[in-house]
């Protein structure tokens, strides 16, 4: 069954106090309405009793005054009636209905209707004739006699009385109703309290309990239901209480359990800690000693090439020369193995941070094709690069890093190719401020067969062992490429088949920087080009639609010879590609005679041209002509184009006043680096001003007006890493002076020192002059006019015009020093003067010299004696043999 | 077939009450034979004293008595009977009107029943002429309550009479009555829309002696009190006709008690069986009577009345006109 709304959200109180009282007053209410109405009834009832008793006697009086027609009989009889307060009127009617006595309250035929209402006041009650039974023995008709009516007495009855007793009755009924509803009330809220206390008592303690207060218990008053319930709660808040005692000890167990190993975890992290520790150390150590060693390793094999080219510059028998190159080529090969276990271990260490500079990625991969250019005509194969003319003039990148991975695909490719050639090709995609570059390197080598392929990027793993052999290289350079590609968000991919050839494809993308289209050195300029192979027809055709040129394209002699007779004056330049084969056919010139009887104009020849006798003889006979010997760069394409003279290619870059009125500080500690510095600025048109501390460095910049900073990292005083960093905070313009830095180490603290210090560029020692000058342009945003020999190079003394004997005398006068300071104890000095000799073997690429020293200053601050002996006798060697070579 | 022989009378009472009842419970299984029935109108009191004394007053004659109410009565019951008493004037009336040729001793009916019964009937008239059918009328003749009139108001002289409106018939044969009986009586007819009062007091107030004489029952009660009280406030003897009227305050009364009906009517049937020709007397009021006296009411009127006894024999000697 439902309950309605309001018992519903009614408390146990207000229900018990419904439950009593409904019923209660309900039942008060019945009896109050029954009895009022009985006693109303009653009250009614005994009137007309009295009221018919009285008319009785009446009727039987007024017999014989109505038999006679007395009516003061019948008047008499109604005078005692009417003194009572009760009767209001008395008549004596016939029975006809006529009256006698009083007034005619009733017709006759009303009378019948007045009887039968037993509520009615007014009261009719018959006069009978009285009969006597005078019969002994009854007879049929006696039976059947009825009374004979003689009349009638009518009573009007007075309710006044009557209606002042109901009244009465109804008061009365009412307090005693009223009385038992109160009474009924009062009893149901104390049979409500006898509920709901215990109910309110036992809810404010599941309220407690609720609240976490489990020791609260509720009073058990009650032995009924209630009772038993609140046992029930006492009894589960009981239980609860245990079990939560219980859960806590466990809890607190599980807690101490869990400190303990905490505590073991957190001593098992010490230690963890402390082998991290002692981790990073060692690999801070592995670190500085590669560093070391590749310092060490590179310093006497610089030695050795430079001697190399010197040697090969004098006097030799072939037999010599013949060494001398085997000489230099090893070098290299070493020189460049050591670089890749460099490179190597700095990829696996994540040492290597990429620079984001603006460049010219075409310049970039032909300075890279260029450097390999000897290589590849050496062996005779075709080096070809096919540009894309989508790609923006310069894009932001880390140039270095691309040249080294693709110095190393194009050194692997020309490595493993015979014959045949060697095809750079780049593609360009450009997407808003980005351009995505695909770089092909495909050579017609010797190929790899796809199980080889499978090693090839594991680390000190070449595709056969025989390569090795072959060819030499630790198998790091793939290794190298492939992490430094991905370093630098790209991928690199190779495909390859054992004796076709390989495919390597470099995939990069580049923010552009935002330029205008540079301008077409050869707008329009019109240009017959004839090439029978198509790789090379493509990069040349790409190469002149890149200058401008309208090109005018012929694939063999007969089109060309038909072309230049007919429209031969149309073009203005003629270019001709020719192939190895093609130019042993130029015998008795039967190919080039018909072209220049039929082409007056300037012929451009792109071969590869080894023999300088054979260009002397073209040069001779078809006249005017150029000679393009290939590979060829772009710009010396353009060249061929616009000059009139033949192109010479100069293997050395010749000395110009390109630094003209630029005013270098030199912040070098040793003197005769000092001196070796300032001539090579020198040579330039730079004027050097000279500071021997950092400290003087500073001072000197308050007095004169510099446009350029050569700081040495380690100087007395102030080292170059505090003058730079004092430079930066000078108030005045003096703190943007550009600040090139001259290092003989490789140590990563170094560059990390430099880094955030705005340095222009860092530069290694030895010093190489083209470089340097390279540097100081790049600084100073002057035009540089040739691309630096990235070359270890040692400086030639004679070139600055320093005498040998003055580095002698100054090596001698640094050892001397030393040994003095070392005989006196004197470690600051002996720290100073082994220094200044680091700064000098370094700078004149002595590594072995610049190594002892180095070791010689270690032994100083670490106060080992021995050491400082040990080394002291080795530099004293190499400062004699070095004075000796 | 029950017989009753010399038991008492208080015995009898209750064996006829006992015995009427069995026979009406085993009336169908029973068959009777000839003899004597009686059959009472009803079973009130004065009718079982009746028969009770009946009963015994024929128990040592030869009838075998049978007793059936009337109500229970049948043709084939009433042709096995010789001769049938019906009791009241229900019984005659369906004694009558089951048509036997049994011979009917007709009691306990008044004469002006008895008469309206047989009148037009010729069968009837004829059993009353074969004297096959014979009454004892109910009530005492008018000409023996006048002979205790002048005995008990040897000195008066205006007798009123009180008529009924039912009662002109006999007129005339009352009246001839009262003039031989030497009164100077006067009759007061009162009508159906006559004051009584009025006429009762008239007749109380022209007369020195008042006679009751039976009327329909209505009648009889509804003048009885005022007849009874202004006769008593006037000092005027009143004559009754039942002993009734006499403890109502009557002066005195000349009535058929249950007793000499009985005896009367069993003389009557044993005169019938001992005659040969088994013939009855002809209807005829009774020669037996009972005198009741209210000693009270004569010394409240200045009465000094003779002893019923003496009354009895005066009648007795003065007896049939």
């Amino acid at each position: 069954m439902k309950l309605p709304g309001f018992l519903r959200r009614a408390g146990i109180n207000q229900r018990v106090l419904l439950l009593a009282l409904i019923p209660t007053l309900l039942a008060t209410l019945l009896m109050f309405a029954f009895y009022t109405q009985e006693r109303l009834i009653d009250a009614r009832e005994d009137l007309r009793h009295d009221g018919e008793l009285l008319a009785s006697y009446l009727a039987a009086s007024a017999e014989y005054g109505l038999l006679s027609g007395n009516r003061d009989a019948l008047r008499q009889l109604a005078q005692p009636a009417l003194t009572n307060p009760w009767i209001d009127r008395v008549a004596f009617v016939d029975a006809e209905g006529q009256p006698l006595v009083g007034e005619q309250l009733l017709a006759a035929e009303q009378i019948d209707a007045a009887r039968a209402d037993p509520r009615s006041l007014m009261l009719a009650t018959p006069i009978h004739l009285t009969a006597v039974t005078v019969e002994d023995f009854s007879t049929a008709n006696a039976d059947t006699n009825q009374p004979v009516i003689l009349g009638w007495v009518l009573l009007q009855l007075d309710d006044t009385e009557l209606q002042q007793r109901e009244r009465t009755i109804w008061m009365v009924g009412l307090l005693i109703a009223c009385g038992g509803a109160l009474i009924a009330i009062l009893l149901a809220l104390a049979i409500g309290r006898t509920i709901t206390l215990p109910i309110r008592r036992i809810s404010a303690t599941v309220d407690q309990l609720h609240q976490g207060q489990l020791g609260a218990r509720t009073e058990v008053s009650d032995s009924g239901e209630l009772g038993e319930l609140a046992r029930g709660i006492n009894n589960l808040a009981f239980q609860v209480q245990q079990t939560q005692d219980h859960l806590e000890a466990e809890v607190n167990k599980a807690t101490r359990d869990l400190q303990i190993t905490l505590d073991a975890l957190e001593a098992q992290n010490n230690q963890l800690e402390l082998a991290r520790n002692k981790a990073e150390q060692a690999n801070r150590t592995k670190d500085e000693f590669l560093a070391r060693m590749s310092h060490e390793l590179r310093t006497p094999l610089t030695s050795v090439l430079g001697f190399v080219d010197l040697l090969r510059k004098t006097m030799l028998d072939n037999t010599q020369q013949e060494y001398t190159k085997v000489i230099g080529r090893t070098s290299k090969l070493l020189l460049s193995l050591i670089d890749d276990l460099l490179d190597f271990s700095k990829l696996s260490s994540n040492a290597i941070r990429l620079e984001q500079l603006p460049f010219n990625l075409d310049a970039c991969i032909e300075e890279i094709l260029e450097l390999h250019l000897p290589s590849a005509r050496q062996k005779g194969i075709d080096l070809v690069f096919v540009p894309d003319p989508a790609l923006p003039e310069r894009v932001i990148g880390d140039p270095t890093r691309l040249s080294q991975v693709l110095s190393n695909l194009v050194g692997n490719a020309i490595k493993f190719t015979q014959q045949g050639e060697v095809a750079v090709t780049l593609s360009a995609r450009c997407a808003q401020s980005r351009v995505d570059i695909q770089l092909e390197v495909r050579d017609t080598g010797i190929g790899i067969s796809e199980q080889q392929q499978q090693h090839l990027f594991q680390p000190f793993s070449q595709a056969d062992s025989s390569i090795t052999r072959r060819f030499g290289g630790t198998g790091l350079g793939l290794v190298i490429s492939r992490r430094l590609t991905e370093l630098m968000g790209g991928q690199l991919r190779l495909e390859s088949t054992a004796g076709v050839g390989t495919s390597v494809c470099l995939e990069l993308s580049f923010e552009a920087v935002a330029a205008p289209p540079a301008a077409r050195l050869y707008p329009q300029l019109p240009v017959l080009l004839y090439d029978r192979r198509p790789l090379s027809r493509r990069a040349l055709m790409r190469r002149l639609e890149y200058l401008g040129c309208e090109v005018t394209l012929m694939r063999n002699r007969r089109q060309l010879l038909s072309e230049l007779a007919e429209r031969g004056d149309h073009y203005q330049r003629l270019l001709l590609s020719l192939s190895r084969r093609e130019l042993k056919a130029l015998k008795g010139a039967e190919f080039l005679q018909p072209i220049r009887a039929r082409y007056p104009h300037p012929v451009v020849l792109i071969a590869n041209l080894n023999r300088d006798d054979l260009a002397e003889e073209l040069k001779r006979e078809l006249a005017p002509l150029r000679l393009l010997s290939k590979p060829f760069t772009g710009a010396a394409l353009a060249q061929s184009l616009a000059s009139a003279q033949p192109i010479t290619v100069s293997t050395t870059a010749p000395t110009s006043r390109d630094l003209e009125g630029i005013t270098v500080l030199v912040a070098e500690d040793n003197h005769f680096n000092q001196l070796l510095i300032s001539r090579m600025l020198e040579l330039h048109g730079a004027h050097p001003l000279i500071a021997a501390t950092g400290r003087e460095a500073l001072q000197r910049l308050q007095d004169e007006a510099v446009d350029l900073i050569l700081m040495d990292i380690h100087m007395p005083e102030m080292d170059g890493i505090e003058a730079t960093r004092a430079i930066r905070a000078l108030p005045g313009p003096e703190s943007g002076i550009p600040i090139i830095t001259l290092t003989a180490g490789q140590a990563e603290q170094e560059a990390r020192a430099l880094r955030g210090l705005n340095i222009a560029a860092a530069l290694g020692k030895p010093i190489n002059e083209p470089q340097l000058i390279n540097a100081i342009n790049s600084a100073c945003h002057l035009p540089s006019d040739s691309a630096a020999e990235p070359v270890l190079q040692r400086p030639r003394l004679s070139r600055y015009g320093i005498a040998a004997g003055e580095l002698g005398h100054e090596l001698k006068h640094q050892l001397a020093a030393m040994q003095a300071a070392y005989d006196n104890h004197d470690s600051t000095t002996m720290r100073d003067h082994s220094h200044q000799l680091m700064g000098l073997a370094g700078l004149l690429g002595m590594s072995e010299l610049d190594a002892a020293a180095e070791r010689f200053n270690r032994a100083v601050k670490a106060e080992q004696r021995q050491q400082m002996a040990t080394e002291l006798q080795q530099m004293a060697e190499l400062i004699k043999q070095a004075l000796a070579g | 077939m029950i017989r009753i022989r010399n038991i008492g009378r208080q015995k009898h009472h209750r064996r006829v009450r006992l015995w009427l009842l069995v026979a009406t419970l085993l009336l169908p299984l029973r068959t009777f034979a000839a003899g004597l029935l009686i059959v009472p109108s009803q079973s009130a009191q004065p009718y079982l004293e009746v028969i009770d004394r009946l009963v015994g007053a024929l128990q040592d004659s030869a009838f075998e008595i049978d007793i059936m109410p009337a109500a229970a009565l049948s043709r084939q019951r009433l042709q096995q009977a010789q001769l049938v008493i019906p009791l009241g004037v229900d019984a005659l009336d369906q004694v009558l009107s089951l048509e036997t040729r049994t011979a009917v001793l007709a009691a306990m009916v008044p004469r002006e029943s008895f008469q309206t019964l047989t009148r037009g009937l010729p069968e009837q008239s004829t059993a009353i002429e074969r004297r096959q059918l014979s009454a004892l009328y109910l009530e005492q003749p008018y000409w023996r309550q006048l002979k205790l009139a002048r005995l008990i108001a040897p000195a008066g002289q205006h007798l009123g009479v009180l008529l009924g409106p039912h009662h002109s018939p006999h007129q005339a044969r009352l009246a001839d009555q009262l003039n031989r009986s030497g009164w100077t009586p006067k009759l007061y007819p009162l009508g159906e829309n006559d004051n009584p009062l009025a006429v009762i007091r008239q007749l109380v107030s022209a007369n020195d002696l008042l006679l009751a004489i039976p009327d329909r029952a209505d009648f009889n009660r509804n003048t009885a009190r005022w007849l009874l009280t202004l006769s008593l406030r006037e000092r005027i003897p009143l004559i009754g006709f039942s002993r009734r009227y006499v403890e109502a305050g009557a002066t005195a009364s000349v009535f058929s008690s249950p007793a000499t009906i009985a005896a009367e009517t069993a003389a009557i049937a044993a005169a019938w069986l001992q005659d040969e020709a088994r013939r009855l007397p002809p209807p005829a009021f009774p020669q037996r009577f009972d005198i009741s006296l209210n000693p009270g009411i004569a010394a409240r009127l200045g009465l000094d009345l003779p002893s019923p006894t003496s009354l009895e024999q005066a009648l007795q000697q003065e007896d049939a006109p």
